[in-house]
């Protein structure tokens, strides 16, 4: 019979471990951002699955090291050396962003957490004599992503749905990527063009990696 | 019968006063996750000719038994998930190849790329202090690094070996 004495054991030797109580500061000072990088490794997975090697890249030059931005900021930005992934398939060039802001069909700024974006568009908003922000026509996916230690609120689905709406319609998968889920939440996604709702993408769901990514290799192809 | 000689509400006190005692903030946030709460579905019908079945939702508190699930999420969510983000990232980052100079404006990709970066393992940092902060950080930018996968094996059992304590059903 388990008793008081093997729990108050179990805890502390989870706390203990070396990933445990002493990494968390840091673990939450960077968790969301992590999750966003993890979510653009997905889809840079998602290129080598179509036989692409995706090639990385720095705003300013070589990107040693790759900066993920803290926050959400202009494509242009030279502020630090911000990183993007690029690459080609059937003849099309496409590059991978995360944190840069979009022009919404209202006219209005939207952050996508990661995106998939024509190239020419890109380069287009990096030019100094074309300078601006990328409009939603550019866009091919964009994903927002909530590393929740906690139940989903209805609130993200409420405000995905509406960013996704004034990307218009050139956009062909959009997703809210969570390693939580939510069944009322996931409801809220079901109906048609809708975003995807994909919850409990995580690396403790494989099988949900997988699916993601040959979503966006499905998608890429076309 | 019980295989424990605690009660939920007792396995509950035991974890939440821990883990108050460690990092109150950790503390904090689990708290925030339990006191959420949950919703429901309940149905209610009608003893009348029609004999119809209303559905409607309710709010409720976690009971302890759930209350303690969430909390070893939350514990999971730092100790288990993040690590894994962190290196399955790097993963995809070491697979790619790195393009070494400035992109060129007029669209056509300069064939600069390295290949040979191909496979090698890349420096990756999460921006601290973000482009419009005034405020100062004490740390600019967050290298990402590699956690051994041996030791998020570890956290993984410690984390099931938790979660078997604290299932009363």
């Amino acid at each position: 019979m388990a008793t008081l004495n093997d729990l108050t054991a179990a805890i502390e030797v989870l706390l203990n471990h070396p990933m445990g109580i002493n990494q968390y500061q840091l673990a939450n000072q960077v968790a969301p951002k992590a999750y966003e990088a993890y979510i653009f490794g997905l889809c840079l997975r998602a290129v080598r699955e179509l036989n692409v090697t995706p090639v990385l890249r720095g705003i300013q030059g070589r990107p040693a090291p790759f900066v993920f931005r803290g926050s959400p900021g202009k494509i242009h930005t030279m502020t630090k050396n911000y990183g993007y992934a690029e690459f080609s398939i059937n003849g099309q060039d496409f590059e991978v962003h995360a944190g840069v802001e979009f022009k919404g069909t209202s006219g209005i700024t939207h952050e996508l957490d990661v995106c998939i974006m024509r190239a020419d568009g890109a380069n287009k908003c990096r030019n100094p004599t074309t300078r601006g922000d990328p409009t939603a026509a550019s866009l091919i996916g964009g994903w927002e992503c909530k590393f929740y230690d906690k139940r989903l609120q209805k609130v993200l689905g409420r405000a995905f749905v509406g960013l996704i709406d004034d990307l218009g319609t050139n956009i062909r998968l959009a997703g809210l990527c969570s390693d939580k889920t939510y069944g009322p939440l996931r409801d809220f996604f079901r109906p048609q063009r809708r975003p995807y709702a994909d919850f409990e993408l995580t690396p403790l769901c494989p099988k949900n990696e997988d699916f993601f990514v040959k979503r966006i290799a499905d998608t890429l192809k076309k | 019968m019980s295989n424990h000689d605690y009660t939920p509400q007792e396995a509950l006190d035991t974890l939440l006063s821990i883990v108050r005692q460690r990092d109150s903030e950790l503390m904090h946030k689990i708290q925030i996750a339990i006191d959420a709460g949950t919703e429901d579905q309940e149905e209610e019908r009608s003893g009348g000719k029609k004999k119809t079945v209303r559905k409607y939702k309710v709010n409720r508190p976690y009971s302890p038994a759930e209350a303690l699930d969430v909390a070893i999420g939350v514990l999971q969510a730092y100790f288990v998930e993040t690590p894994l983000f962190i290196n399955s990232a790097l993963t995809a980052f070491e697979q790619a190849a790195i393009g070494a100079s400035v992109k060129s404006f007029a669209g056509n990709v300069e064939r600069d790329v390295s290949r040979e970066d191909e496979g090698k393992s890349k420096e990756v940092q999460i921006e601290l202090k973000t482009e419009t902060q005034i405020s100062q950080s004490d740390q600019e930018v967050f290298p990402l690094e590699a956690r051994p996968p041996e030791e998020i094996e570890k956290q993984k059992e410690n984390i099931a070996q938790l979660k078997k304590l604290v299932t009363f059903s």
